[in-house]
């Protein structure tokens, strides 16, 4: 990216498990960059390599996954190149995390008060009346009612909306520069989905926080972000401005994606209607992983994998239909 | 929570009468008349029986349970036939020591064991792991007479560094305690291996690590506390076991406690005592159940708020 406010750069992100099956790409060469302040989506079905996208930022990937190549700057300094210690002072405080699950994200024999207070004591040196005063101003602020009285409350006797306030409350505790939220409302009911992604926008704008939004649901993506990526077996597939994405969508994928947006009045019962399924990470497609699925596809489409153009705006798109030479060519 | 408590302590009180009530016919059905067992071979027909009706042994079986009952609530649990001093004297005796063997040996079972879990757990799969839980697994399965006269061989008798019997200073206290102790850690390392490996597994240790918390805090603060819901339970009931009598550890170290109390009763056919000493043990294992299920209500808000 040319653009100089850029905080946080993905560079040529590669994780992959090794499995006694083989080697599984789940991130592949995935480039990512976000700008200050602003929400930036990634969207993409079910085991494109999302979740794994952010685990290797936050370097909580599991056994046998490992980041192989690449690099992950946050203001020019590489997470990847530090050691356990610096990744700490990282992690919590300048960039934090809100996963899927609100009903086991916290810790069942804390009060969630304490929980809350944790980032702020190894962080900052305050005292601990002063970090309690600060959770409970941050409670008040997530929208968490009656924030004295449920500081000492444990987790179980919580909703799971309130549980993801608690949750984002924590993430913004120490006004990180970059929240990842890793599908924060999909486990939520429609209703409650919409007032926590409201109540992300409103404390990014205050704060200033930038955020990467994980999302299998573009209709989040049009709600919450700036700029979007649509990420498919482990690849970015295509990148651009949220309004040019929704205005003039290239890749054959997310014409897919944009057809099964779920109606934010319907009950969410099924996701997705593209035909096919996803690949085998084990047993990719030779050329653009895309083609089993694609009903635009050509013969060189089997072969080689398409890079990524870049068009007019800053909008990039990997398939080869925007490919000038491939497309005179004819094949 | 008070309530559930109080719930807890009455639900076991028909367990404990009726676990006086097994013990107490278990032993009616025993042949051999008692009388005659503590008056010896010598003394004749006519004085046995009257002895017999005297102390009421002819009376229905219901009519002594009940007595027994209420005595036994009085603290009374009748006199020993051979020893000839009341039961209770004779327990009160013996359980100090028992108590003193088993508060050693469980801190020797809960410090190797807990220590030794969390360690296999933080290096699972390594050859630390592998050795530790082969150590604890030769501790369950070693007899502990043999571990035990294993020790005495070593530290007592080649080394001269410990006594061999008896249970009059601390230093008589330590090999029983390591032996014991360690037969009973292997239970405890396991349990705390599995349950600790099983909770960093969670979800919220993940949000732990994530806030940038020091791996060693996570697992001592967000781990270790829910891995020890179950280790604590299994502690007390452990702690309600020993407390009841370690009868083989007991009786090769020559410690005068209440295993040992009931081994002689068996071999004297002292019933009343044997009696009275199955139901003392069995009551400290009620409570123990009890205490480990209080604590475990205590350690898990979920249960405690209810
Ligand atoms: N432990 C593992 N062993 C092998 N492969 C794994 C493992 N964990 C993840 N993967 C691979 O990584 C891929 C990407 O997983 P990831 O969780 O990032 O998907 P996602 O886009 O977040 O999907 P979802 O929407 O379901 O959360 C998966 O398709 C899977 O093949
Ligand atoms: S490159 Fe070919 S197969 Fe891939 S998305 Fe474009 S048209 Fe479809
Ligand atoms: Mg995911």
């Amino acid at each position: 990216m040319i653009n100089n406010d850029s905080i946080f750069e993905i560079r040529g992100l590669k994780t992959q498990f090794f499995t006694s099956k083989g080697v599984v790409p789940a991130v592949d060469g995935v480039d990512i960059t976000v700008r200050k302040g602003e929400a930036v989506g990634l969207v993409g079905e079910s085991g494109c390599g999302k979740s794994m996208t952010a685990m290797s930022v936050m370097q909580l990937l599991k056994k046998p996954g490992r980041v192989v190549e690449g690099t992950i700057k946050l203001n020019g300094e590489d997470l990847l190149k530090m050691n356990k210690r610096e990744i700490n002072d990282i992690r919590g405080n300048r960039i934090s995390m809100i996963f899927q699950e609100p009903m086991t994200a916290l810790n069942p024999v804390y009060t969630i008060g304490k929980q809350a207070m944790e980032a702020l004591m190894i962080h900052q040196k305050i005292s601990k009346e002063e970090a309690k005063a600060k959770v409970i101003d941050m409670f008040a602020k997530v929208g968490i009612p009656e924030p004295e009285k449920r500081f000492s409350v444990y987790p179980h006797q919580l909703s799971g909306g309130l549980r993801q306030r608690v949750m984002i409350a924590m993430a913004m505790i120490c006004n990180p520069e970059l929240m990842i939220a890793d599908e924060p409302t999909t486990a939520l009911d429609v209703t409650i989905e919409a007032q926590i992604l409201y109540l992300m926008n409103q404390l990014q704008k205050e704060v200033g926080t930038a955020v990467i939004m994980i999302t299998h649901n573009l209709g989040v993506v049009a709600e919450s972000c700036d700029y979007v990526y649509v990420m498919y077996a482990g690849k970015i597939m295509e990148e651009a401005p949220v309004k040019e994405l929704f205005k003039n969508p290239l890749h054959p994928y997310t014409f897919g994606l944009m057809n099964s947006i779920p109606k934010m009045t319907e009950v969410k019962t099924h996701l997705y209607t593209i035909k096919g399924m996803v690949p085998n990470l084990l047993n990719l497609p030779q050329g653009c992983r895309f083609c089993p699925r694609c009903d635009k596809a050509m013969k060189i489409c089997t072969m080689y994998q398409p890079d990524l153009y870049e068009l007019e705006d800053g909008h990039k798109v990997r398939c080869f239909l925007y490919n000038k030479e491939v497309m005179e060519s004819g094949k | 929570m008070l309530k559930y408590v109080i719930k807890r302590i009455l639900i076991s009180i028909p367990l404990m009468i009726a676990v006086v009530l097994v013990v107490f016919l278990m032993l009616q059905v025993l042949p051999g008349n008692p009388v005659s067992v503590m008056m010896g071979e010598k003394a004749s027909p006519d004085v046995i029986e009257r002895v017999t009706e005297q102390m009421g042994l002819n009376d229905p079986v219901w009519e002594r349970f009940i007595d027994y009952l209420v005595n036994a609530v009085q603290g009374d649990l009748g006199t020993s036939y051979k020893l000839s001093r009341p039961i209770s004297d004779l327990i009160a005796d013996s359980f100090p020591n028992t108590v003193k063997l088993a508060i050693t040996s469980a801190l020797v079972s809960w410090i190797i064991g807990v220590f030794a879990g969390i360690i296999s757990a933080i290096k699972k799969d390594t050859l630390l792991d592998r050795f530790l839980m082969g150590f604890s697994l030769v501790g369950i399965s070693l007899p502990v007479f043999w571990g035990a006269m294993l020790l005495q061989f070593i530290f007592g008798y080649t080394l001269g560094w410990l006594p061999i019997s008896g249970y009059s200073t601390p230093a008589h206290m330590i090999l029983p305690a390591v032996i014991l102790g360690w037969t009973s850690s292997g239970t405890i390392a396991r349990l705390t291996r599995s349950s600790l490996l099983g909770i960093m597994e969670n979800d919220y240790i993940r949000t732990a690590r994530a806030k940038g918390l020091d791996e060693s805090l996570v697992v001592v603060k967000h781990g270790l506390k829910n891995a020890m819901i179950p280790v604590v339970t299994m502690m007390a009931m452990q702690f309600a076991s020993l407390l009841s009598g370690a009868v083989i550890t007991e009786s090769v170290f020559g410690i005068g406690g209440i295993g040992v109390l009931m081994v002689s009763a068996v071999n004297t056919r002292d019933m009343p005592l044997l009696q009275g000493s199955v139901i003392f043990s069995t009551m400290i294992i009620i409570i123990g159940n009890l205490v480990a299920d209080i604590l475990y209500s205590f350690l898990d808000p979920k249960i405690r708020e209810q």
